[in-house]
């Protein structure tokens, strides 16, 4: 009789045990459930946040290969030649190229100069007020005949936006590279 | 008179456990009312901050919107056939370039007949052209203007372009701005 009452108060001890540990879990279950559910909605947030440079992206892609294949086509005060016929002479002539243009300044300096004037223009504050990084050389080389930073480019920029344009030479080409930020 | 003072011990060691018990009650009461508040704060916080992230969500999407939609009426813009240049053959030659004459023309057309032909196109929005070399304070020319009196929102997207005058055969530099209104305040 005593062993029996003995069993029993074993039994509800290992009973009242399990319950308390049930009780634990559902509660270790609510918590993991909430920390997913959080957890969820801070990823969503994270995603839909991510989307919303679209415009900047767009704006950033038009800037760099509207400017650069306008630039090109420029008709400048240099005999009525375009910036792509003056980057050419100057190619064929190095380094200094063989047009005169109507000041004395030779054809790489005169184009050099007027790309410097249309970027600075372009991307000034008035106007599309991003900053840029412009290159021009040939295929086969690697150094720069024009390279010009815009002077805040490498400390802001992060995601670039970039256009390259071929400026066809007999034998070779050059390219012109314009990234935006 | 010793089991008269027995029973009082007796009695006095059961009140002592019933206290015991009362007082393991109350403070596994309070303990759960405690785990019940601390729930409800931690539920209220995040409905407040879920409720104020979707208000962002909501304000963020409808900025996407309006972004998306000057973005499509700048680009309808700069594909406009009656500004595009037509100098050479088709090609990428005449892709980016707006023909200064062709402008001249379109600036001629009747305002309100333009108005009204291109509002399903361009809807609210103004659309103009101007120089930046060699003229570097080129005069803007408004080619459509149909702007919301009071608009909240003003999204102003600026396309560099090369600029044809078909007359002196030169190309210039310059840009198509377009500015897109929405919504007008109350």
């Amino acid at each position: 009789m005593n062993n029996y009452g003995k069993n029993i108060g074993k039994r509800e001890a290992y009973s009242k045990l399990q319950k308390k540990s049930q009780a634990e879990i559902m509660g270790i279950l609510i918590v993991v459930l909430l920390l997913s559910l959080g957890m969820f909605l801070v990823a969503q947030f994270m995603i839909n946040r991510g989307n919303s440079n679209e415009k900047q992206e767009f704006s950033r892609q038009q800037a760099a290969a509207n400017s650069l294949t306008a630039m090109l086509k420029i008709t400048t005060g240099c005999k009525g030649l375009s910036v792509t016929e003056l980057y050419q002479d100057c190619a064929h002539n190095l380094p200094d190229g063989s047009i005169i243009c109507g000041t004395g300044v030779k054809s790489c300096d005169y184009v050099k100069a007027t790309v410097e004037e249309v970027l600075e223009g372009t991307f000034s504050e008035n106007n599309l007020n991003l900053h840029y990084y412009y290159t021009v050389k040939r295929g086969d080389e690697t150094e720069f005949m024009q390279e010009k930073k815009d002077s805040q480019y490498d400390k802001l920029c992060r995601e670039v936006s970039s256009k390259q344009s071929p400026i066809p030479l007999t034998p070779g080409f050059l390219i012109a590279e314009l990234s935006v930020c | 008179m010793m089991r008269n003072k027995q029973d009082k011990i007796n009695k006095m060691k059961i009140d002592k456990n019933k206290l015991n018990k009362s007082r393991k009650a109350d403070v596994k009461l309070i303990e759960s009312v405690g785990i019940m508040l601390i729930f409800f704060f931690i539920l209220v916080m995040g409905m407040v901050f879920y409720a104020r992230m979707s208000g962002i969500s909501i304000e963020q999407k409808r900025q996407e919107n309006l972004d998306r939609i000057a973005m499509n009426t700048a680009l309808k813009a700069s594909y406009m056939a009656e500004l595009q240049c037509n100098a050479g053959d088709v090609g990428e030659g005449n892709q980016n370039c707006i023909d200064l004459e062709k402008i001249m023309a379109f600036q001629l057309l009747d305002e309100e007949a333009k108005s009204e032909y291109y509002q399903s196109f361009f809807e609210y929005a103004t659309v103009s052209v101007y120089e930046t070399y060699p003229d570097t304070d080129g005069e803007e020319i408004k080619l459509y203007d149909r702007p919301i009196p009071k608009a909240k929102t003003e999204i102003n997207t600026l396309i560099p372009t090369a600029l044809y005058d078909s007359a002196s055969k030169k190309y210039k530099f310059g840009f198509l701005s377009v500015t897109t209104y929405c919504c007008a305040q109350k």
